[in-house]
């Protein structure tokens, strides 16, 4: 590090030191506070348990089930009490004067009662085939001959429960009811047996107990993951905000930034130190989090309270480190990256405030058991740490994916914090003197603005089309195809604007030289093997792709007529496609950008629009030789006349060889020597025409 | 001595529009020049262009047009020389509130490349000549107004530069404290260095300055001494050849 990034450094140290509000909130909140607030809420709640236990649990007995008051009242535990009838019982069940209500069913009293209607949704209803039953089945059993129907008849009078879900101590009435009906119905059974002449004890012939197989750290994990989640996430949004509110907005409020930027050192260095402070600022409160809460928890101070106190073993915490630091890397520098744009620390901290809450929405996704950790999440910034640290706390994650989200997360804490150095280097922007809107209507500004609406479209294309392929089949691809493309590429020229182009200028829809179109069908015949048979063959070795690939697109078109799929699988695609992605994106990206960019770009997102990673290389390379095509030839139709030569071909082959998935498993040395004869062909007849820009429409003779 | 500190030509700043339209041009096409123990006055109402010529002067904008040098360095070109070169003041100049005065110095001093035994006994010098001795170990923000500015001042000329650009640097100051800035000033005149200050305040203007641009709509329409500027517009006063110059073509 250099001598100028150490003084500034020092300079932003011995502010902080002064700065009581930072240090309190990125030190204190996680040492003291968290332990502090953790200590005082499992005392009360233990205190409060206690309590329960030791208070009666308040039963009212109705009709028949009036006999079980002598037991209930020799158990010590209950407190009987006496009241009018079925509706008295149920309002006191409702004003929480009394915690349960026994009765057997049928009875007349509370017939209504256990219907739907009469009472909250809270109030559950807890039923037993209770004792009076247990003699009959006891006395089948002690004969030894007795038959299921002899045991069943006749039918044992059944009790039911009713309690309050929604107090504690209602349920707790619940528990202690049942075990004491447990207990009555096994003494009657015995007594029963006794009876009949049976010697031992009934109940040793069926013992049934519950063994979990989760260790007590991972219960306590389990429940712990989710409330240490939010806690993370707090301390680091807070310590993070903090710092970068005050060392960037507050600078430019106080009039101090600019002298700083005045000075004969490289804004680099100012970018470098004030970064530096941020995210080791942050990462430094998570950590000091981590810490605290694992000593809360080894102190028993974070769980139910009866469990059994948790302990933290040293890979567990240091797997904790390593999506930790990550997150506070990333929210670090997203935290900064918002206060560059801020002129006023009150700006900047409404510019704070919703992306907090997105970040806490990906902290409730951990709340949910539904939301699996894969390799897909595993990409998503924040929830990608959420759901680890949710999984790990449980026992329930891998080490490769800690690796995947502390890789993706630090991959994204790169690019991020390069994004902001950059920003904080841009003098102008950090003085306020002339911030250029994002998608400003300049060249840059426009072409942020395309590949904003082109990442959008590509995942509304994806999720969307999905949607639309699982609900309506056949169908549903035609509506994504003919519907949602033209759609995307409507909203995105709305978006970004034609830049003074007609509409078929700007989509290059004209006609196209006759050896622009040959070149196409030849090339699009001659690459067919190279990519099937070679680079997916090749592919295969290092990347297997799953068996159930493209099982998805063999069920669409299974049973379908031939033309049906072609339509389908070639002929839509081939127009719809290349409209969005040869037409407006392409077309977009050439009117405000470098040819060879346009290309790349649009290539690299037509592989990423068939979402998947096995596909990605081939359908990037189809996409480059595509908007080749469309350079090369001034129009989109031999791209088009491309795409649905080289989709209709492998869709032909596939039903014309149905053994055999590929067209071209077989690929003897001629098959090969005829791709590359083809595609030099191709090659040399798109070479010979002549180049034209966009602006010049070529003019078939 | 006679080499200009500033040489400015046809410098233009045209600030884009984001709307697509065409951009203002807050500065058009300036020319002047501006001597070692020069004091320079640029005046003008606000929004006429003085703030943009200066930060262009300073390098923290980039000029859309024209050159300019400062201390022989290209505004464009060399940009880390020319900010060796200069000390820069203006009115919303702040400090860092949470350090002493001692430390925000010296800090200065550090990243002008000042090291060692030279940093401490330069920023001992300039603590004796403002007169802030006594107050250099307290944080900045416990300092009056008065002494804020001397620090501010102190942090200015820390690296003892030859040329000061001054950007109103007496708004929002109680006299007090915009005397001390003015003592400052001429101050630093008889050390020999350029002064270029900008300023809307006449009083001002008449005790410093040697020679004043008057700007108006980001183009200079007079160059010359306060009484050159006088003589030619035959008025008494300087306030009345500015109003006057400025009512002809009205903002």
């Amino acid at each position: 590090m250099n001598r100028t990034v150490l003084i500034l450094l020092r300079k932003e140290l011995l502010e902080l030191r002064a700065d009581r509000k930072a240090v309190i909130l990125g030190v204190f909140l996680p040492v003291f506070l968290y332990p502090l607030l953790f200590f005082f809420t499992s005392t009360l709640e233990k205190r409060h348990e206690r309590q329960q236990q030791d208070l009666p649990s308040r039963v009212v007995l109705l009709d028949a089930a009036r006999r079980f008051a002598p037991s209930l009242e020799q158990d010590g535990r209950f407190e009987l009490v006496s009241l009018g009838g079925g509706d008295d019982a149920d309002a006191a069940l409702a004003q929480g004067r009394v915690d349960a209500v026994l009765f057997e069913a049928g009875a007349d009293s509370m017939a209504a009662a256990a219907g739907a209607d009469s009472m909250a949704t809270a109030a559950g209803v807890d039923s037993m085939a209770a004792a009076a039953g247990a003699d009959s089945m006891a006395t089948a059993a002690a004969e030894g001959h007795g038959t299921f129907e002899a045991a069943r008849s006749p039918s044992p009078p059944h009790y039911l429960i009713r309690y309050r879900r929604t107090l504690e101590r209602s349920q707790l009435a619940l528990q202690r009811l049942r075990a004491h009906l447990e207990k009555v119905r096994a003494e009657q059974r015995q007594e029963a047996y006794r009876r009949h002449g049976g010697t031992g004890v009934l109940d040793s012939l069926e013992v049934l107990e519950e063994v979990d197989v989760a260790t007590a750290e991972e219960a306590g994990g389990a429940r712990a993951g989710r409330r240490l989640v939010y806690l993370l996430l707090m301390t680091l949004f807070v310590s993070g905000a903090t710092l970068a509110n005050d060392l960037v907005a507050g600078e430019k409020e106080r009039g101090t930034i600019e002298t700083l930027y005045l000075l004969p050192v490289p804004r680099r260095d100012i970018a470098v130190a004030k970064t530096l402070v941020v995210v080791g600022g942050t990462t430094i409160s998570g950590v000091l989090s981590l810490v605290s809460i694992s000593a809360c928890y080894a102190a028993g101070w974070i769980d139910s309270p009866g469990a059994l106190a948790g302990t933290i073993s040293p890979l567990l915490l240091a797997a904790a480190v390593l999506l930790v630091v990550p997150l506070a890397l990333f929210l670090g520098g997203l935290l900064l990256g918002i206060s560059t744009f801020a002129r006023s620390l009150k700006e900047s901290q409404q510019l704070v405030l919703p992306a907090m809450i997105i970040c806490f929405g990906a902290g409730i996704l951990s709340m949910s058991q539904a939301v699996r950790l894969d390799s897909a999440v595993a990409l998503v910034p924040v929830a990608n740490v959420a759901l680890a640290i949710r999984d790990l706390l449980a026992g329930q994650i891998r080490p490769l994916s800690i690796v995947l989200v502390s890789g993706s997360s630090l991959l994204w804490s790169a690019l991020l914090l390069y994004g902001v150095t950059r920003q904080l280097q841009r003098e102008e922007m950090v003085l306020g003197f002339d911030p250029e809107p994002l998608f400003a209507p300049t060249r840059a500004g426009r072409r942020r603005a395309i590949l904003l609406a082109l990442s959008l479209s590509v995942l509304a294309y994806f999720y969307l089309g999905s949607l639309l392929q699982s609900r309506w089949n056949t169908r549903g691809v035609l509506i994504s195809l003919w519907g949602l493309l033209p759609l995307l590429g409507a909203l995105s020229l709305w978006f970004v604007g034609t830049g003074n182009r007609s509409l078929r200028e700007l989509l290059s829809l004209r006609a196209a030289p006759s050896r622009a179109l040959a070149a196409a069908v030849l090339l699009a015949w001659g690459l067919m093997l190279p990519m099937m048979g070679g680079w997916m063959r090749l592919q295969a070795h290092f990347l297997p792709a799953p068996e159930s690939m493209g099982e998805d697109l063999q069920a669409l078109f299974t049973g379908l007529p031939t033309w049906k799929i072609f339509v389908l699988g070639a002929l839509s695609p081939a127009i719809c496609e290349e409209l969005l992605f040869r037409g407006v994106f392409l077309g977009l990206l050439r009117r405000y950008g470098s040819e060879r960019a346009a290309v790349l770009t649009t290539a690299v997102f037509f592989g990423l629009i068939h979402l998947s990673i096995f596909r990605f290389v081939p359908t990037a390379v189809l996409g480059v030789l595509l908007a080749l095509l469309v350079v090369r030839s001034a129009s989109i139709l031999p791209a088009m006349l491309f795409h649905l030569s080289y989709n209709g071909t492998l869709l032909l082959g596939q039903l014309l060889l149905e053994d055999h998935p590929l067209p071209f498993a077989v690929d003897g040395a001629l098959a090969w020597a005829l791709s590359l004869v083809l595609l030099a062909t191709g090659a040399v007849l798109l070479r010979s025409i002549p180049v034209s820009s966009p602006s010049t429409p070529h003019r078939t003779p | 001595m006679n080499t200009p500190a500033i040489e400015v030509h046809e410098l233009v700043k045209i600030y884009p529009d984001h709307q697509g339209g065409e951009g203002v041009r807050a500065v058009d096409g300036v020319s002047f020049h501006c001597r070692p123990g020069e004091v320079f006055g640029l005046l003008g109402l606000n929004g006429a262009g003085k703030t943009t010529t200066l930060r262009m002067l300073s390098t923290s904008l980039t000029p859309s047009s024209g050159h300019a040098s400062v201390n022989g360095f290209d505004i464009a070109t060399e940009s880390q020389q020319v900010r060796r070169s200069i000390g820069f003041l203006s009115g919303t100049t702040g400090l860092y509130h949470r350090l002493t005065a001692r430390e925000m110095v010296r800090l200065f001093g550090e990243l002008q490349g000042l090291r060692g035994r030279q940093l401490d006994e330069r920023v001992d010098e300039v603590f004796s000549i403002f007169g802030i001795d006594r107050y250099a170990d307290q944080r900045c923000e416990k300092l009056s107004t008065g002494m804020k500015q001397k620090v501010n001042i102190a942090r200015t000329v820390v690296h003892d530069p030859p040329v000061l650009i001054l950007d109103e640097p007496t708004s929002g100051l109680d006299v007090l404290a915009a005397s001390t800035t003015l003592d400052f000033v001429e101050q630093a005149r008889d050390e020999g260095k350029c002064v270029l200050f900008s300023t809307h305040i006449m009083s001002e203007v008449e005790r410093l300055c040697d020679r004043v641009g008057i700007l108006h709509r980001g183009r200079l329409r007079a160059v010359g001494t306060p009484d050159e500027l006088k003589q030619a517009s035959g008025e008494r006063y300087l306030e009345e050849v500015f109003k006057r110059m400025v009512k002809d073509d009205p903002a």
